[in-house]
């Protein structure tokens, strides 16, 4: 009896579904939300939300964009401004519980209000923390207006899908706005965002790098219906994006984070070797030496057909080189991306004693000391 | 012979015994409803100061609070046994022992208006569109009609002993993946001195546990009497372990800056589903959390009544108190203003000392009573 009721009461937690009593057609769920900064310094939002009209499904609505889904804008002096005019002017409440993605251009995510403008977005009412948090090449406004279900009919899925098709893929991040507001301003890590843009196909088609995927969102010699590109990410300070890494360079972070399926690794003159890693590389932080050293630890597997064996040695030794090469772009942008602060705030008893640590001072002169221990299988 | 010997298979049970299985299961319904009380206090205590003062080491300013917790489960247990399984209360005079029962019925009301405003912070958050003040209300009133019926919430107690933590645990389970053991760095926070503080200002969570031995209730005296102390003992290992634990998980969720961010305390009760994606998890969060504050806030109303009404010496004005304190909670918790903040934030430690001071007052009076015995 005991049983039953404690089930019972269980299974009644389980219909609080988060429903807040409006009808869906008296909201309009927010699906993309974008943010701008214009030539004049004022800010533009820019959000994509479903008609939820009859006629959706294929016609182009009017003030609005195509395939049943609509796109709001407003320009004002800030964030919260902006919002409430957007809010003011919109025959619905914007609800944001449902957002996918926040997309913020890169003019107003490299400025000094970055910090602020995420802080705004986080404080959204009821904002959906585990949205995809995405820095825009150009305009954030065009790859709102760009993003459509080109696969499927609910842009929400496609988004979904989408970036964890990427994510999977390993050359882009996949930090969520929650996590991104979680590290922005500490030390303890920064946050790689997710790079995209709007590929006009203007870009020659060849002569491009030796590897594509070394190369950046936006003008990937490429052919598609879907415009929409994202890979490599935007490196974070702290208080802004400071620039950005390839897509080849966000797959040996993720090699390091022990998370990626396969990185193709081609050395001079040598087949590309897939290179996978079974567990985190192994970081440690010797704040005990001047300058501090940073060290990583990686053991990683290249797998090769029978008959095709690759120079062992070289293929290490491009690992290594790369991983250097991450290293220094990401300590020239400041960006502490594969988080050395957490291990270095573990050496500190107290916050007063890691404040005094100027840890990102330390992280930028630091040395880095780089064990690449290679194994290689046969397929 | 033989005939008139038979043998049943029923189980046989002197009168004796099954007086003595009928007040265990009292005394285990109480300490069980104690344990939920504290529990929701040092839940509520670790959103509304800890995260803010404390940061990280907030679980260890929990775990630095049980060995005052059992002692204090212990004395007034000792206390109980030096009324005879009376009112302790009584143990240093009639007038003294009214004046004591005012004092901790206002500690009680205390603990009951600290459940609804945090009650009504989740509501905020839950709904934000929808004003606190009718859900608030409601409660208010279901909790006066269930405490019309005496053992109701104990009973509902025993139920919710092993839901609250299975919701909020199978909560932390779906964000656990989202935070990292190296957020638990610094490992002291802002330093010891903060965390004694935290231990200081959270001791007013445990007042709880003096209750059910002081309460002036002749049944339940002797029922604890037999239960024993071990109930006592395990109820706040249970409540302040729970506690620790659920402070432990927000700290491997955020790090030190983001737990101590200034955010409503709505969101940071919601903290393990505001990091999980799981809507599962938010429905879990939301209803293990609820369940809990309600049941700290029907604790919090019954001990405050029944201190109240042996004060004032008239048992009649019981039912109507047990009406009339759900409902004086709901202004001050429906405002949500700054002020009131400032003033349980104030106010809440003091319920410790409160307590304390009491319990010493009739320690004494036990002593001197022993002391004139021929």
């Amino acid at each position: 009896m005991r049983r039953a009721g404690l089930l019972l009461l269980l299974l009644f937690c389980l219909l609080l579904c988060g429903c807040s009593g409006r009808e869906l057609e008296e909201q309009l769920l927010v699906i993309i939300l974008g943010i701008d900064k214009t030539e004049t310094g004022e800010t533009r939002v820019s959000v994509k939300v479903p008609s939820n009209s009859a006629s959706s499904g294929g016609e182009a609505q009017q003030g609005g964009d195509q395939m049943g889904y609509l796109l709001l804008e407003a320009t004002g002096p800030d964030f919260t401004r902006t919002m409430n005019l957007l809010q003011a002017t919109t025959p619905r409440t914007l609800n944001f519980s449902q957002v996918r993605e926040v997309v913020i251009g890169e003019t107003a995510a490299s400025g000094d209000d970055f910090a602020k403008i995420l802080q705004s977005v986080y404080a959204l009412p009821r904002m959906r923390a585990q949205a995809a948090l995405i820095i825009c090449r150009d305009q954030a406004y065009e790859l709102v207006k760009a993003q459509r279900p080109y696969v499927g009919m609910r842009l929400s899925r496609y988004v979904d899908t989408t970036l964890k098709n990427y994510a999977g893929k390993g050359f882009v991040p996949d930090t969520t706005l929650g996590e991104a507001f979680r590290d922005l301003g500490y030390g303890f890590q920064d946050a790689l965002l997710i790079y995209g843009a709007v590929n006009d196909f203007s870009a020659p088609q060849s002569g491009g790098p030796a590897n594509p995927l070394d190369g950046q969102a936006g003008n990937l010699p490429r052919k598609s219906a879907n415009p929409v590109e994202m890979l490599g990410a935007a490196a974070t300070d702290g208080t802004r994006v400071s620039g950005t890494i390839t897509g080849y360079e966000m797959g040996l972070v993720h090699l390091v984070r022990g998370d990626a399926k396969a990185l193709d690794v081609q050395p001079e003159g040598e087949p590309a070797t897939p290179v996978f890693a079974r567990t985190p590389a192994s970081l440690s932080v010797d704040l005990s030496c001047s300058p501090a050293v940073l060290r990583i630890d990686l053991v990683c597997e290249g797998r090769y057909f029978p008959g095709f064996y690759p120079d062992e040695e070289k293929l290490r030794e491009k690992i290594e080189g790369d991983l250097y090469g991450l290293m220094a772009r990401l300590q020239a942008l400041s960006c502490d991306g594969l988080g050395f602060g957490n291990l270095a705030a573990g050496q500190c008893l107290t916050v007063q004693q890691w404040e005094a640590l100027s840890f990102r001072d330390v992280y930028r002169r630091a040395r880095v000391e780089i064990t690449i221990r290679l194994q290689m299988r046969e397929y | 012979m033989n005939g008139s010997v038979f043998q049943t298979g029923t189980a046989v049970h002197d009168l004796s015994s099954l007086y003595r299985q009928e007040k265990q299961a009292l005394a285990r319904n109480e300490w069980g409803l104690t344990a939920l009380s504290v529990g929701g206090q040092a839940v509520i205590g670790t959103a509304f100061y800890l995260y803010a003062h404390v940061s990280t080491p907030g679980y260890i300013s929990i775990l630095l609070l049980i060995p005052a917790g059992l002692l204090l489960a212990s004395f007034s247990l000792w206390l109980l046994k030096r009324a005879g399984g009376g009112p302790a209360l009584l143990l240093a005079g009639n007038a003294a022992g009214r004046g004591a029962a005012l004092v901790l019925g206002v500690t009680c009301f205390l603990d009951a208006q600290m459940a609804a405003w945090a009650l009504c912070a989740l509501v905020g958050e839950a709904l934000p569109q929808m004003s606190p003040l009718l859900p608030l209300l409601g409660a208010a009133l279901m909790t006066g009609a269930a405490l019309q019926e005496g053992g109701g919430l104990r009973r509902l107690a025993r139920l919710l002993r092993a839901l609250v933590p299975g919701a909020i645990g199978l909560c932390a389970l779906t964000a656990l993946p989202h935070g990292s053991p190296r957020y638990l760095a610094p490992w002291m926070g802002y330093g010891i001195p903060s965390i004694l503080q935290g231990v200081l200002w959270m001791g007013g969570c445990l007042s709880g546990l003096c209750y059910p031995a002081l309460m002036p209730d002749e049944k339940m005296g002797g029922a604890l009497l037999i239960g024993g102390g071990r109930m006592a003992r395990r109820a706040a290992w249970g409540a302040l372990l729970f506690a620790a634990a659920y402070a432990l998980i927000s700290a491997w969720l955020l790090p030190v800056y983001g737990l101590a961010r200034p955010e409503s305390l709505g969101w940071r009760m919601m903290l393990f589903s505001k990091v999980s994606a799981s809507s599962v998890a938010w429905a879990l969060c939301l209803g293990g959390l609820t369940f809990l504050l309600l049941a700290a806030f029907g604790a919090g109303v019954q001990r405050s009544g029944r201190m109240l009404s042996f004060a004032a010496g008239k048992q009649g004005c019981l039912q109507w108190l047990m009406w009339g304190l759900p409902l004086l909670a709901v202004p001050a918790a429906a405002l949500q203003t700054v002020p009131v903040e400032k003033a349980l934030r104030l106010l809440l430690p003091l319920r410790l000392p409160m307590a304390a001071g009491i319990m010493g007052i009739l320690a004494l009076g036990a002593i001197r009573k022993r002391g004139k015995k021929p």
